[in-house]
């Protein structure tokens, strides 16, 4: 019995849940050596993991202080349910 | 109380007739604040539809904070309030359902970069910068997008991104499937020539 990933086909529909890590050991090893072993399938990998780095750095866009401050100030006046 | 006299003057007046209770849900709901921003931003088409989005998240939270349940999720709860709101928001925008993207097969990109040579990924690798980034993510229908944003950019497991949205964890999979990939589409489409 081959545990051995057959085609590109079927390393790509594997590559989200590698991203995502959530592929068990055995998965991971047999990825793995797919990528090791391709070329093109690495890129595609790489290409996963740098858009999605680069989405959360261009995105890293804290709160503005001036909604913070509304934010809190909604929070004090907002009486309602408190009662019981 | 020297806390209180520390704190910020807007922070000081809001203990008066709170039950401490309720001033402890205010103070962790705002410590989430970037968090909640980070979704609305994406979710909103700029940045005032973002402020109006938090604002009226935060505003239902306060009312039904009795419904939330201590020690579960926070920022669960908090962006499910989001969620609702941008869903509500994108169905008024357009009456008609969401349009599924891409009907090509699952080997799209990676045919077409294939095809278009060795080089075609490091190019679009090197070419991955702000503008087209966000604007292909802004172009994703807003139930592809939920899903990415709170992935990608908020590191939610498919298990609490399920939670937010209430669907199954198995839709939370395909839709971060086609998301990513109708993102990649369009960043392809931007970079490779045909």
């Amino acid at each position: 019995m081959s545990t051995h990933i057959a085609s590109c086909a079927e390393a790509e529909t594997r590559l989200q849940s590698y991203v995502d890590r959530v592929l068990t050991p055995a998965e991971v090893a047999q990825i793995e050596e797919h990528l090791l072993l391709c070329p093109p399938c690495a890129r595609c990998y790489q290409l996963e993991r740098d858009i999605r780095a680069q989405l959360k750095r261009v995105c890293d866009e804290p709160c503005p202080e001036s909604l913070k401050v509304r934010l809190r100030n909604l929070c004090a006046e907002c009486d309602c349910a408190d009662a019981d | 109380m020297s806390a209180l006299l520390d704190a910020p003057w807007y922070a000081r007046s809001v203990v008066d007739g709170r039950t401490s209770e309720r001033v402890a849900f205010e103070e962790d709901v705002l410590a989430l604040a970037d968090d909640v921003w980070r979704v609305a931003r994406r979710l909103g088409r700029d940045v005032t539809e973002a402020e109006d989005l938090v604002q009226e998240t935060y505003a239902r939270a306060i009312r039904a904070w009795h419904s939330y349940e201590s020690g579960t999720n926070l920022r669960a709860w908090l962006l499910r309030i989001l969620h609702n709101l941008a869903i509500d928001q994108a169905r008024k925008r357009q009456r008609s359902p969401e349009p599924e993207p891409l009907e090509e097969g699952d080997y799209y990109l990676y045919n077409r970069l294939e095809a278009s040579g060795a080089d075609a990924i490091d190019r679009l690798i090197d070419q991955l910068s702000q503008g087209p980034l966000l604007a292909a993510l802004g172009a994703l229908p807003v139930i592809f997008k939920e899903v990415v944003v709170l992935v990608d950019l908020g590191d939610f497991s498919y298990q609490e991104a399920a939670d937010v949205l209430e669907v199954p964890i198995g839709t939370v999979m395909s839709r971060l499937h086609r998301g990513r990939r109708a993102l990649k589409k369009a960043l392809a489409d931007g970079s490779v020539p045909a």
